[in-house]
């Protein structure tokens, strides 16, 4: 049997997946229960309902359907530098499907956003066809990594090391959760993580929180199980988090942490 | 950063605080034209003599571009009766004023009205027939009535002690500009007569081009530093905001001022981009103005900065500016018979339709063919005909009525443009052969819209589809379904309306069907044309989207019910070149990949392929960036016309109100980006506010 994936959408012209134009692909299905995740409908591999639209999300897909997809636009790729990125769920759910696609992509740009949650074995395949990985930090203590995302960060720690070592050039994206991921400790166990590291990212990427997120659960038939409005981050930590990477060379994306205010 | 003085000058001018100063003397001078057997180029000349002599000069001690018009009625000048009997009663059905045309600008500047008088003289002269010298005298009325004025506003600002507007107006309209300032007085003071006589539209042409040498000219002598020519434009700007509730159009707003910048040097084609065209963006981008509305002509050697800087003007929302592709837009002006040198001037009429400054006058929206009516017709047609239901002959009806639509409103829509003295002094071809513009153009084409073509090309591939799968009873029950708008349909109408193919997708299945709708359109149009009328086909739809929906609208236009596609009665058909309302498409890449596939070289009447932004793409540091090179695809594709229009609040409330309406609808947040409709009540109400404090 032809080899399929499960996308739950394709977004074009996305502008934060990475460099240039590109197009991301949204594969279905995940392996972590972040209480906070803002793609809900990308957590179960199975299509399912939109109750509000009545639209089923979740399209299983050949390779060809994707590949034609994306080399559709190669023109406006070579016009800039971008190309396609790999999201989620956790498209390592899929490597597979991916790699395969990937493989029939030329020279188009290719980035995997990743949680890093999957066999090391797994892992390393995927390093060796993309040119650009998004690798999330959530929890670097273990306990509340299980508590707050349903997996141990075993896995996550263990891949970061094999690709730092690969030379594939990362970036290291942070949601900042408040009260969970943004606390004085966890950054600073993030430092720590990431000096133990030999080539380092390009750069780190801390995501501020956003009250948004849950306004897709009740379309999904979901409940947000995060839902607090007060939540806010604590912009001083996070600022001089960003102070402390730059002090060690690393390059923070954006200046200043600005927090999303409720009106 | 306004100036404070500047500052004050807008919010006067957007409050409209101009308005005291305004009176209403409209006597009736029908009267005396119909004693002295006045002819309507006599007539119009007279109305701006009336208008000229009636205005009371304002002029601002702190200003340094004046003109405000004070005098609002036009006063009736003719009738249909006197109008008739002039003109051939059986050859036109309608009398419209003069519109949509752009001046030779540039010619003002250079010879001033006082120079075209003289050519003027110089022209009577020589001719010895009476009417060429009673046309000529009516042009010389009119000219020397805004000379006059221009007098009484030169006195008037001595009198207040503003030597600066004293001084230019000593010079200009009157004479040619020596300065940029003068040059920026002289339009602002011609360009607002003609509305004075009642004209409709009337362009800005290619301001960098025409202001440069004197901007230039400014700058090298010493006299101007860049900061003051910034500022001139700025307050040339604001008073293109004056006076506009008294334009005539379909909606507020609605008045012709568009202004071109960029494209190349008709000479040789080479880039003619200059300074200013950069300064122009950034004055607009600062004042956030609606006029004037800007238009900018782009190539793939567009600098990457230039288109930088208009996307940080699609950013401010004011839905412009409006991108123009020469690549395709010179090319297929040239196959309709342009000269080359001509088509590298062009610049768009009120609002998208190209047409040749101090060259064209053409009647560029005679109307719009209904394109989704041909395709419903063609079905319909097709089902009753002998041995039944083919795509083929499906398609050749198809092309059938888009022939007929045509030919309705070029033999029924018969329009004589009313003829205009004043404009015709800076239509050189026309003034040297002592005629008016309106009868004497370069170029006299006819200009249609194609309105409704996503749901056109919707439709044809539904049916078709409907065919392939279900056979001929398929189709009797669309036929019937589309009968009762869908009630009682569920299931097919959620097929036809969800499940089909639609344009905006890059999916051959169904840009082959538009390709094809245009294809036939362009065809009918060619059969049409003839050497000295060319009928051009465009994309636009103007209010037409609405109108043709709109049973109560009376017109020629045939009017659609519900159609195959899964549109309902009275929904509104697709915009321009844009998807379906409703539609929810892949993203914009393949909005413009799909548009690409229609031959541009004959569908050239502009309208522009729509597109709807979040404000919220400008959140990313790179968004800009990416937004430009987004243009540069649109460039590399061949596609036409664009225009980014990034979502108001009002937008944003409708899209709550009527979420099917707007499904394509993105709000960017961190990370992440949603679709706008599918968020919670609460959430929305939260972008909502957001977007509010944004503005």
């Amino acid at each position: 049997m032809a080899l399929t994936g499960i996308i739950f959408d394709i977004k074009e012209f996305a502008l934060n997946d990475g460099p240039g134009i590109r197009i991301t692909i949204f594969m279905k299905g995940c392996p972590l229960r972040c209480l906070w995740c803002h793609n809900p409908e990308g957590l179960n591999s199975e299509p399912q309902i939109n109750k509000k639209t009545h639209r089923m999300v979740g399209q299983e897909c050949s390779v060809e359907d994707i590949v034609r997809k994306i080399v559709k636009f190669k023109d406006v790729f070579a016009l800039s530098d971008g190309g396609v990125t790999f999201s989620g769920g956790e498209p390592a759910l899929q490597s597979d499907f991916i790699i395969e696609v990937v493989k029939h992509l030329g020279d188009v740009h290719k980035n995997l956003d990743t949680s890093g949650y999957c066999d090391v074995s797994v892992f390393k395949r995927l390093l060796e066809v993309f040119d650009l990985i998004f690798f999330d930090l959530k929890l670097i203590d273990d306990d509340l990594h299980k508590k707050y995302t349903g997996v141990s960060n075993k896995k996550i720690l263990e891949n970061l090391k094999v690709l730092d070592e690969s030379g594939v050039p990362y970036h290291i994206r942070i949601p900042l959760i408040p009260g969970i991921t943004d606390t004085e400790k966890n950054l600073n166990d993030i430092i720590s993580i990431l000096l133990s590291l030999k080539n380092k990212p390009l750069r780190v990427d801390p995501l501020p929180y956003n009250i948004l997120a849950g306004g897709k659960y009740p379309v999904y038939g979901m409940l947000f199980p995060f839902e607090d409005e007060k939540m806010q981050n604590n912009i001083e930590l996070i600022n001089q988090f960003k102070q402390n990477l730059l002090k060690y060379n690393i390059k923070v994306i954006g200046d200043e942490v600005k927090c999303l205010q409720k009106d | 950063m306004l100036t404070e003085r500047l500052e004050k000058m807008r919010d006067f001018t957007q409050q409209r605080g101009y308005k005291i100063y305004r009176k209403s003397i409209s006597p009736s001078i029908r009267q005396i034209c119909k004693k002295q057997h006045w002819n309507m180029p006599r007539r119009t000349a007279m109305l701006l003599k009336f208008m000229c002599e009636t205005e009371d000069p304002i002029v601002f001690m702190d200003e340094k571009i004046s003109f405000i018009r004070t005098n609002i009625n036009i006063p009736e000048y003719y009738n249909s009766k006197d109008i008739k009997k002039e003109y051939h009663k059986k050859k036109y059905q309608f009398f419209e004023p003069f519109n949509n045309a752009c001046l030779d600008w540039s010619l003002l500047l250079k010879r001033g009205l006082q120079g075209q008088l003289d050519e003027v003289h110089k022209l009577c002269n020589q001719s010895s027939v009476k009417s060429e010298k009673g046309y000529l005298d009516s042009v010389a009325i009119a000219l020397e009535a805004v000379i006059s004025l221009a007098k009484r506003y030169e006195i008037a600002a001595t009198a207040v002690n503003n030597d600066y507007v004293a001084q230019n107006l000593k010079v200009v309209p009157r004479y040619g500009a020596n300065t940029f300032a003068e040059a920026l007085q002289s339009v602002r003071f011609v360009h607002s007569m003609l509305y004075m006589c009642n004209h409709a539209h009337m362009g800005l042409g290619r301001f960098d081009q025409y202001m440069y040498q004197y901007y230039k000219h400014d700058i090298e002598q010493g006299t101007i530093t860049k900061h003051e020519a910034k500022e001139l434009i700025e307050e040339f700007f604001i008073s293109l905001n004056k006076d506009t509730d008294l334009y005539f159009g379909v909606q507020q707003g609605d008045n012709g001022q568009s202004l071109m910048l960029g494209g190349c040097k008709p000479e040789d084609g080479s880039s003619a981009i200059n300074e200013l065209t950069y300064m122009v963006l950034e004055v607009s981008r600062e004042l956030k103005l609606i006029d004037p509305k800007i238009n900018l002509r782009i190539d793939s050697n567009t600098p990457e900065d230039l288109l930088e800087l208009g996307c940080e003007l699609t950013k401010c929302g004011l839905g412009f500016p409006q991108y123009s592709n020469d690549e395709v837009v010179i090319p297929a002006l040239v196959e309709q018979g342009y000269s080359l040198e001509d088509a590298r001037d062009y610049v768009v009429a009120a609002c998208w339709e190209f047409i040749i400054p101090g060259k064209s006058c053409e009647k560029v929206n005679l109307g719009a063919v209904n394109l989704p009516y041909a395709v419903d017709w063609a079905f319909e047609k097709s089902m009753m005909s002998l041995g039944g239901f083919s795509v083929d002959k499906f398609r050749k009806l198809i092309s059938k009525n888009i022939n007929k639509q045509l030919k309705d409103l070029i033999s029924k829509r018969k329009i004589r443009l009313l003829p205009s003295p004043l404009a015709t002094a800076f239509f050189p071809n026309a003034l040297s052969h002592k005629k008016d513009i309106s009868v004497d153009s370069k170029y006299n084409n006819l200009g249609i819209h194609g309105a409704g073509s996503a749901n056109a090309a919707d439709a044809i591939v539904a049916i078709k589809l409907v065919f392939e799968q279900d056979g001929i009873d398929g189709l009797k029950e669309l036929l019937k379904a589309k009968k009762a708008n869908f009630e009682g349909y569920d299931t097919l109408y959620s097929r036809l309306h969800d499940k089909m193919p639609k344009v905006g997708n890059a999916a051959d299945v169904v840009d082959l069907e538009l390709k094809f709708l245009f294809d036939c359109y362009a065809k009918e149009a060619e059969n049409l044309s003839t050497p000295q009328q060319k009928i051009r086909a465009g994309s636009g739809s103007a209010m037409y989207y609405i109108l043709l929906t709109d049973e109560d609208y009376k017109a020629l236009e045939p009017k659609i019910q519900a159609t195959a596609d899964g549109r309902k009665k009275g929904e509104p058909l697709s915009t321009s070149l844009a998807p379906s309302h409703g539609v929810k498409v892949d993203g914009v890449l393949s909005v413009l990949k799909s548009y690409s596939v229609i031959d541009y070289s004959k569908i050239m009447n502009g309208g522009p392929i729509t597109i709807e932004l979040s404000p919220s793409i400008f959140n990313s540091d790179e968004g800009v960036k990416k937004l430009a090179t987004l243009i540069k695809y649109f460039v590399k594709l061949g596609d036409q016309q664009l225009q980014l229009n990034v979502l108001d609040v009002s937008v944003l409330e409708d899209a709550i109100a009527h979420p099917e309406k707007h499904r394509n609808l993105i709000v960017r947040v961190w990370g992440w980006s949603g679709y706008f409709t599918e968020l919670a009540p609460a959430y929305q109400q939260h972008v909502l506010n957001r977007h509010k404090y944004n503005l």
